[in-house]
């Protein structure tokens, strides 16, 4: 190949690559705005404040598994009163991600963790560990349960069959 | 063959705080910068991921954080004429490895020098006569102020978004804090660390005795934070893993969370962690050094040539290193020549247990490295020496950094140490007890020092440090009287039991049992290039374009914990670099 031949065939990859960028982030937008959707539809996902499940988990009070997988894996920095802490530790109380109908980010984000990308002004890439590999399907599913149903969140129950599905579908470490 | 590396600007031994407050401030000054590091790389996420990380066997039996004695370590004897033998288990201090060093494991106690603890020798020769000083203690003044330095210390904590109360705020006592304290130029970062029950229980005694108590400065955030780099830190959470543990909930100070996620974005700045520096290169002439050689990961030998070379590993490889590379003199006790070992000192740790009947609810899992209450009433120009009969103060405190079955549990004097009395025992104090702790001063000495030993190797080939440490009689009284005043004031509190460990005449040092990690020395700072091995920049005397920050250039230690001192320190070192060495290599000071 002469160098101009090269020269234009990458310019040929480098724009099937931009392409397909786009349509990647085309079809991720569709889906973001299917699930926003649904999550507008679904009436059944509310919030308001609510200090009872605090004073229960202070108090030792809060019975079921749920709230003991809440105090045992999480609230070391959502703390009892899923409140978090102002740009560190994300509130749970309200947050639009736990309300979510579809609990299928919320599964994977408890499964995989996550972290914050760093930049020049934020240089910190906070991140919250994954706990696919200490909590079985059963108990990711009474967990996120306990956390859709507290401080005043309403939203509905997580089956242990969809917390499968998202375990299979992300590749997050087999259940325990 | 060694693998030789493009020249870099400067070479960095060891990514502790020393090594990233170096890096940060080289890198803005346009450096290009190599780290390297023995240990491995270390972050929060995966490596002190809750709740993995809150593991006491991996952290406080297997010392997962800690050095490995197995490949590096340093052998021990009390004295000139003793054979010293290797350091095989983790006693009596904890120095790190891995990015962040013991940075990454330090409880978060976060001082500042007293102005007159830095001009010490000349302090107690004023105060009491030459001759109140005893034959054999080699003390000296720091080479460098406190209103020199303040601006590092100030600039250091918020950094580390230390949690404290101020007590002197430009010359004006403001109350709350620690009356006795140097001026400050402003308030600390965040406010003060909320009080467990036994701190409240210290600042009642205390109060009772006429003690000033004031909340530790503690490293430990009370409240969300970002510092001035943009970093971002969390609010404690009193879960009692910092000391042996990197901190889950990014509220510890650490290189790892308040400097490095700048350094790792940035081209100036290279990482290479598990990356042992076996020893610093000369030149021909032995005047300039020419960088460094290091074994990598794979084992390969590697030459980095460099401008500059900074040693920041932890304060006795810093020594170590010196002595292998040829860097200074080594000190020779007998004839009183060299420099280089010379001045080791330590800390005099004491503790106080108190016990209490189930009324007090001592809650032992809560903890927190650095917070808790202390005062200075004891310390530095508040003390009387001569009626006292020692050289040096120090502090008393509360603090309850967290327990655990695995790090023990001390039980009540009369309690045996096994079968059911011991677990009643052990039942009765976990909840219902607490410890105050005397943490005194220091002094160096003839005998007390640092050289190559002359048997043991380490993995590498060569010669293990060897430290030569014993109490003397100084630091027996005042362990004794500290002691005894903690106790004076610990009745106060009625306990239904007390026990006290205040040092015994005559007692030797027991390398076997922790008591600090606050190992100083060995490279310190001075004006006579004779007793000293480092200028007041921290940069060797005999090699120029060699600095060594660290705690190795305490001429002695004080009552406080190092870790203040030794980041104001760096940053003041990095200073005199920025805007002096680098316009003009070579000597800062003239001898």
């Amino acid at each position: 190949m002469t160098r101009s031949v090269r020269r234009l065939f990458m310019a040929l990859a480098m724009s099937a690559i931009v392409v397909v960028a786009a349509l990647a982030y085309a079809l991720w937008q569709t889906r973001i705005h299917r699930i926003a959707a649904i999550a507008t539809r679904n009436d059944s996902s509310t919030f308001a404040a609510n200090p009872a499940t605090a004073a229960a988990l202070a108090a030792g009070r809060e019975a079921g598994r749920g709230a003991e997988l809440y105090l045992d894996n999480c609230a070391a920095c959502h703390r009892s009163t899923g409140e978090g802490s102002t740009k560190v530790f994300p509130e749970i109380a309200g947050n639009s991600l736990v309300l979510s109908a579809d609990p299928s980010a919320l599964i994977r984000l408890v499964l995989l963790g996550s972290s914050l990308p760093a930049t020049v002004a934020s240089p910190s890439a906070l991140g919250m560990p994954g706990f696919g590999w200490r909590l079985s399907n059963t108990e990711v599913a009474q967990l996120l349960t306990f956390i859709r149903s507290s401080w005043g969140n309403q939203a509905p129950s997580v089956s242990a069959l969809e917390v499968a599905h998202t375990r299979a579908a992300v590749n997050a470490p087999s259940s325990p | 063959m060694a693998i030789v590396k493009p020249a870099v600007d400067a070479v960095i031994v060891g990514m502790g705080w020393t090594g990233a407050i170096m890096a940060k401030e080289l890198t803005d000054a346009g450096l290009r910068v190599v780290a390297l590091e023995r240990g491995p790389d270390r972050d929060t996420q995966p490596d002190f991921a809750y709740p993995r990380v809150a593991d006491e066997l991996e952290g406080s039996v297997h010392r997962k954080f800690l050095q490995s004695l197995s490949r590096e370590t340093i052998t021990a004897r009390h004295g000139l004429r003793d054979s010293a033998v290797p350091y095989r288990q983790i006693g009596s201090f904890k120095p790190g490895t891995g990015v962040g060093g013991a940075g990454t494991h330090w409880s978060g106690c976060h001082f500042r020098a007293l102005p007159e603890d830095l001009s010490l020798r000349s302090n107690v020769r004023q105060r009491y006569g030459a001759r109140f000083i005893p034959e054999g203690m080699t003390i000296a003044d720091f080479p460098v102020t406190y209103h020199e330095l303040e601006p590092h210390f100030d600039h250091f904590e918020y950094v580390c978004g230390t949690s404290g109360k101020a007590g002197v705020i430009n010359g004006s006592k403001v109350s709350g804090g620690n009356p006795f304290e140097g001026s400050r130029s402003r308030e600390f970062p965040l406010g003060p660390t909320r009080n467990y029950l036994g701190a409240e229980m210290f600042y009642k005694a205390a109060r009772e005795m006429g003690y000033s108590a004031y909340p530790i400065p503690a490293s430990n955030a009370s409240a969300p934070y970002v510092n001035p780099y943009g970093c971002q830190m969390g609010p404690c959470n009193f879960c009692g893993f910092c000391s042996d543990y990197g901190c889950l909930n990014y509220s510890k100070a650490t290189p790892n969370i308040s400097i490095l996620p700048v350094l790792r974005l940035r081209k100036e700045f290279e990482l290479r962690a598990d990356s042992q520096v076996l020893r610093v290169n000369l030149d021909g002439a032995r005047t300039r050094a020419t960088g460094v050689t290091y074994l990598d990961a794979q084992g390969r030998e590697i030459e980095q040539p460099a401008d500059l070379v900074l040693l920041c590993a932890f304060s006795l490889y810093n020594v170590h290193l010196m002595l292998l590379s040829g860097i200074g003199r080594p000190y020779d006790p007998v004839a009183g020549t060299g420099t280089v070992g010379r001045n080791y000192s330590y800390q005099n740790l004491n503790r106080v247990n108190l016990f209490f009947d189930d009324s007090v609810q001592a809650n032992g899992f809560i903890g927190i490295g650095g917070g808790g209450a202390v005062f200075d009433d004891l310390n530095g120009n508040q003390l009387d020496n001569a009626a006292a009969g020692f050289v040096g103060g120090g502090v008393i405190w509360a603090r309850q950094p967290g327990a655990g079955p695995i790090r023990g549990i001390a039980t009540a004097p009369g309690v045996p140490n096994w079968g059911s009395a011991w677990k009643q025992g052990v039942k009765d104090a976990f909840r219902h007890s607490f410890y105050f702790e005397v943490q005194g001063a220091c002094m160096s000495y003839r005998t007390n020092y640092l050289d190559l030993d002359p048997t043991y190797r380490d993995a590498f080939g060569r010669p293990l440090l060897r430290l030569t440490f014993d109490w003397n009689d100084n630091e027996i009284r005042a362990s004794q009287f500290l002691v005894g005043k903690a106790l004076d004031m610990c009745k106060n509190l009625n306990p239904k039991a007390i026990s006290g460990d205040a040092k015994k005449a005559g007692e030797r040092y027991n390398i076997t049992r922790y008591q600090s990690t606050h190992t100083c020395g060995g490279a310190v700072m001075g004006t006579d290039p004779k007793t000293s091995s480092l200028n007041r920049y921290l940069q060797s005397w005999d090699i120029p374009n060699v600095f060594a920050p660290g705690a190795n250039a305490f001429p002695q230690n004080n009552g406080y914990n190092p870790t203040g001192m030794v980041g104001a320190l760096t940053y003041w070192a990095a200073k005199a670099i920025r805007e002096r060495y680098l316009k003009n290599p070579g000597a800062l000071v003239q001898a």
